[in-house]
């Protein structure tokens, strides 16, 4: 019986249902989207969001660490939500950096979120890039307006892909992969990042305009779920 | 003119004006007496110059003696901008007359849309009188700089108290006025216009404040009203529903020809586009005088349609709630309401729209669309007719409307605890503040509790919170603040633009829900989308192509509980009359009219109906619960449900006839304690239901009571309807079915905004309305889980509560079922009463059960589709 936690996508790329995609001949393990300091940066401008610890990031980080053991974690930009000069974020982004980094090679992508990251105390002596190429994939935060190099197939965050399923009763939303031949894209990790329904194709980067998205994999609970996507 | 000093302004109204109005005569001496006063008039009695004129008269007095001090010296408050346009040209008149071009007395107005340099020009030289909204007098109260000038004032004019009373907007306001009180140097005079409402003594506390004395002057009774019931039902008891049915639209066409102006109201912004659609189609030659009249039509659109109706160019306008307050619309012959309006007072309230002065008979008519809505309806007019009013009902102590002002308050000094809760509780919605509330509220601002500040540096609230007082942080957080006051929240709307202009705006669903070349209706007529961007999109006109009207997410009124208690009483004596004389209906018919005054064709239709729900099943009263159940959808049924589809709509493929998955079973309740109780009941006893036989059960409820749809396997017997309706623990139940609902979840996001956790700007960033949006699902669910009392999950509970659901009356209903019969009946078709209730488009199916659980179903329903 398959296991409908994790699945090999196409050969040597595998879904997990904790919001990660596994490069096996590169041995990469990736998310997107962490948004760190979500909360202390709203309140930094005066919005009173709740900060309590809603996304245990560090420990399911770590988790998938220990489970895939590869050689690089590759965080696909939008690190951080703002780069505010609030102590709780450089906080959270230290802890990241330091526990991740004791495990593995860390390859920090830099997204539209991160303007100012590289000039937080935090950030001193931490290294960060704006792509990084992994074998046949190209490692990138998607926002840029850029064409895909050759045959690398793109794997990109950015755009926070939620579908909506039902039972013909009620619908619920729930984050998913999005995934074509030429480019491959994960849902948020963080939990604060609301979501927009690939039903609508409604996408931002040009990137992910271009491409043809067949299937959605759904994550309910702890399973996957593929899903079909016809083009109204 | 006795009742005032004379002036210019005396000497002016004695030219204009052949005598005083009834409401004028009781006003003035008590204006001038000093005592505060609640004008209750509809419109056309001279409300505007009951409260004007002393006022007026007062200022010319001073500025002849060259004693008129330079201030702001009386605010007018209005909750419609459209209002304050008015009220400016009706004052402008007389000073213009009296003082010729440059009037030493300057009557300012200011709202959102006042332009940067009119407001400074206010600010270098107030206007005596300025006419201004709720929002904008909140701002200028904490803007340290415009003190001085609201110092002076001394008399406050509330425009449509009744309908500011009952929502939270009010409750800003009797704040906002506290703080104006303080301010001012010697007392405050308030003046209150309201229509028709009931309780008035509340009503008038609401205006003046909890401990303060106001006169109550009641002149509705001068302007006489004849309202009537019509029905276009023909004799079959199933008659197709909604406001397309043709005999509607003819009658409704036949008024509008027979009529100089006719002001037609429906219920919802979609009733109100449909039905402007299909006038344009029963009147071509009259469709340039027809139009439409709705909150999601944009203010140009609108301010065209109103100054057209004033002007006499127009010959029907068909709106929603837009026109029922007092904006003048000039002289309208007769009003029309589709459907009931849901409450006495509103039908009141909408009927003394029609005839504009005080001599004129106020012509209304009730068209009902359904057998319902014809018992309702004639209910209702003689109800109305009694004067006996439904009750409003005013919030109490909304907590995010008080973290706004505290917040506000705060911009301008520090206040001690003490003094900032006394004035709170100087209004009516918080003179019951508890301190601890008043202190979480606090806590929130500052940056939410002890706790939160032993674990973190700095908390970044909105205040600093001192041990007894409080100030609000300075720099952004102050500008942010004074750009997001006010209690309006934002929904996620579309802009629709037609030749580069904006037309209105309508609910980002459905444009996602159309195509390139879909044709809907926007003010009356169709167009046609050509592209959509981020946050509008673009149509053209439309000609000869089959349109959709977008449904609107508007309020749902509630039968109000004095309706539906007539109705149960007239169905309870019917019954009684069917059992003694036979339901034979040559001889009831003449009953069912005398009672219900509603002549011999509605009454005949009105007995068929009940004779056939006595027959296919019993007639409910009062005296029992009658629980019907229907299995599955019989063919009958289903046709039955085609013909009350729009008629266009049954020519599109696409669109169906609401159908049902097969093998369902549904459980009509027939609780008659109108849809804010029922709401209550059906939310708690489908958790109750699930939490007996697991899984989901739609529940649909509406004035008249509510229907269970369930599964095979959730089937229950008449044995077990006593645990289902059992009162004790029905207020946990409840609250833990509303916890999971969509209705809470969207009374959160207007009270996270509101009470200032998030602002309507996201960073000033408005790339994507949905993507960076915060997600005020993800914060509800977090304060769910971790601080479940947050002031504003508890006013998103009351607030949900309040508008939409009725606990008490819910609970009433359940003590006095404990002495009655709970009757199960196994039905083999739709009887009649039930009808309305199936037909409903099954729109926000109530789920109860554990999300968690829902997923789980998901996942094995989907994959089982797979493989």
């Amino acid at each position: 019986m398959m296991d409908k936690s994790r699945s090999e996508i196409i050969p040597g790329v595998w879904l997990d249902y904790r919001r990660a995609v596994f490069l096996e001949k590169e041995s990469t393990l990736c998310i997107a989207d962490l948004h760190l300091g979500y909360a202390w940066a709203h309140r930094f401008h005066g919005q009173m969001m709740p900060v309590h610890a809603l996304d245990r990031l560090t420990e399911r980080m770590l988790e998938l660490c220990g489970f895939y053991q590869p050689r690089t974690f590759a965080v696909l930009g939008d690190i951080v939500h703002k780069a505010v000069p609030v102590a709780e974020v450089e906080r959270e982004f230290t802890e990241v950096v330091t526990r991740l980094g004791e495990k593995c090679g860390l390859k920090l992508i830099l997204g539209n979120h991160d303007k100012g990251l590289k000039k937080l105390d935090c950030s001193r002596q931490v290294e960060f890039c704006d792509s990084w190429e992994a074998g046949r994939f190209l490692l990138l935060h998607g926002n840029e307006s850029r064409k895909s190099k050759g045959d690398s197939i793109v794997v990109m965050g950015h755009e926070h892909p939620t579908i909506s399923l039902g039972d013909g009763v009620k619908s619920g939303r729930f984050p998913c992969f999005l995934i074509s031949e030429e480019v491959i894209i994960l849902p948020a990790f963080s939990d604060w990042a609301a979501g927009s329904n690939v039903r609508w194709y409604d996408f931002m980067s040009p990137l992910a305009k271009s491409a043809r998205f067949e299937k959605a994999v759904a994550i309910l609970g702890q399973k996957l779920l593929p899903v079909s996507l016809q083009k109204p | 003119m006795p009742l005032l000093n004379p002036s210019p302004v005396t000497e002016w109204f004695s030219r204009k004006f052949a005598e005083p109005t009834p409401a004028q005569v009781e006003a003035w001496p008590r204006i001038e007496a000093g005592k505060n006063v609640l004008i209750i008039s509809p419109t056309g009695t001279g409300k505007t110059f009951a409260a004007f004129l002393s006022v007026l008269n007062q200022l010319a007095i001073e500025e002849a003696d060259g004693a008129l001090k330079p201030g702001i010296h009386a605010i007018y408050i209005s909750p419609l901008r459209a209002l304050s346009y008015d009220l400016e040209k009706n004052l402008a008149e007389p000073l213009r007359e009296i003082y010729g071009g440059t009037s030493p007395i300057r009557v300012g107005l200011r709202s959102g849309d006042t332009s940067s340099y009119a407001r400074q020009q206010q600010f270098l030289s107030p206007p005596h009188i300025l006419l201004t909204t709720p929002e904008s007098l909140s701002i200028l109260l904490s803007q340290t700089r415009w003190l001085p000038a609201l110092s002076t004032v001394r008399w406050i004019i509330v425009d449509e108290v009744h309908s500011l009373a009952e929502n939270k907007r009010g409750s800003h306001l009797t704040v906002s006025l506290e703080r104006l009180e303080l301010l001012a140097a010697c007392g405050v005079q308030r003046i209150g216009l309201s229509a028709t409402v009931a309780p008035v003594d509340q009503v008038a506390k609401f205006l003046v404040g909890a401990a303060r004395n106001c006169e109550i002057l009641d002149v509705s009774a001068a302007k006489k009203i004849d309202m009537r019931v019509y029905s276009p039902l023909s004799r079959n008891p199933y008659p197709p529903s909604g406001y397309t049915g043709e005999r509607l639209i003819k009658e409704l066409a036949r008024l509008v020809g027979e009529n100089r102006t006719t002001l037609i109201f429906s219920n919802t912004r979609s009733g109100a586009e449909a039905a402007t659609y299909w006038l344009h189609s029963a009147l071509p030659e009259l469709s340039g005088q027809i139009e439409c009249h709705h909150a999601s039509l944009d203010r140009d659109v609108r301010q065209d349609v109103e100054d057209r109706l004033k002007r006499g160019e127009l010959r029907a306008v068909v709106c929603s709630t837009s026109l029922e307050l007092g904006i003048d619309i000039g002289s309208v012959d007769l009003v029309v309401m589709l459907s009931t309006p849901k409450g006495v007072s509103k039908a009141l309230q909408r009927t003394g729209r029609a005839g504009h002065n005080i001599k004129s008979i106020s012509r209304g008519l009730l068209m009902a669309t359904n057998m319902n809505d014809l018992v309702e309806c004639a209910a209702t007019v003689l109800l109305a007719r009694s004067r006996q009013l439904d009750e409003i009902r005013i919030p109490q102590a909304p907590l995010d409307v008080l973290a706004q002002h505290l917040a506000s308050m705060g911009c301008i000094r520090a206040w001690k605890k003490t003094e900032a809760l006394e004035l709170v509780r100087r209004t009516y919605p918080y003179r019951n503040l508890s301190e601890a509330d008043f202190e979480a509220v606090l806590e929130y601002l500052a940056g939410g509790g002890k706790s939160l500040k032993q674990q973190y540096t700095e908390t970044f609230g909105k205040i600093n919170l001192e041990e007894d007082s409080f100030e609000t942080r300075q720099g952004r957080v102050q500008r942010d603040l004074l750009q997001n006051i006010g209690v309006i929240p934002n929904e996620g709307m579309v802009a629709v633009k037609l030749k580069g202009r904006t037309i209105g705006s309508v609910e980002e669903i459905f444009v996602r829900g159309l195509q390139i070349g879909d044709v809907f209706i926007i003010a009356g007529r169709p167009v046609r989308l050509e592209r959509t961007g981020m946050m509008e999109c673009f149509v053209a006109r439309a000609y000869n192509a089959v349109p959709t009207v977008p449904r609107w997410n508007a309020n749902k009124m509630p039968l109000t509980n004095k309706v539906a208690e007539a109705i149960v009483t007239f169905r309870s004596e019917l019954r009684e009359r069917f059992e003694k004389f036979g339901s034979e209906c040559e001889q009831q018919v003449d009953w069912i009219g005398k009672r219900l005054d509603c002549g011999r064709t509605n009454a005949d239709i009105i007995c068929r109906m009940y004779a056939a729900q006595a027959e296919v099943s019993e007639i409910p009263t009062a005296d029992f619960l009658l629980v019907e159940e229907l299995l599955d959808q019989p063919e009958e049924t289903t046709r039955e449900l085609q013909a009350t589809a729009v008629p266009e709509e049954r020519k599109r493929k696409t669109k169906k006839a609401p159908q049902f998955p097969r093998g369902q079973r549904h459980y009509f309740f027939h609780s008659l304690v109108g849809r804010a109780a029922n709401e209550a009941l059906s939310r708690a006893i489908a958790l109750r239901l699930s939490r007996l036989r697991g899984g989901n059960a739609i529940a649909t409820p509406d004035d008249y009571g509510f229907v269970l749809t369930v599964r095979p396997e959730q089937v229950f017997t008449e044995k077990e309807l006593p645990e289902l309706l059992k009162a004790e623990g029905f207020a946990e139940d409840l609250h833990t079915a509303l916890s999971r609902s969509d209705l809470l979840k969207y009374h959160f996001r207007n009270a996270a905004q509101t009470g200032m956790m998030v602002y309507r700007n996201f960073f000033g960033e408005q790339k994507s309305v949905r993507k960076l949006q915060w997600s005020s699902e993800v914060i509800f669910n977090v304060l769910q889980q971790y601080e479940p009392d947050h002031v504003l999950l508890r006013e998103a509970r009351r607030d949900a509560v309040h508008t939409y659901i009725d606990l008490e009356n819910a609970l009433n209903f359940l003590e006095k079922l404990k002495g009655k019969s709970i009757r199960l009946k196994r039905i083999e078709r739709v009887p009649p009463l039930s009808f309305a209730l199936f037909a409903t488009k099954i729109k926000e199916a109530l789920l109860v059960e554990d999300p968690r659980e829902m997923t789980e179903r998901l996942y094995h329903l989907w994959w089982s589709k797979l493989e």
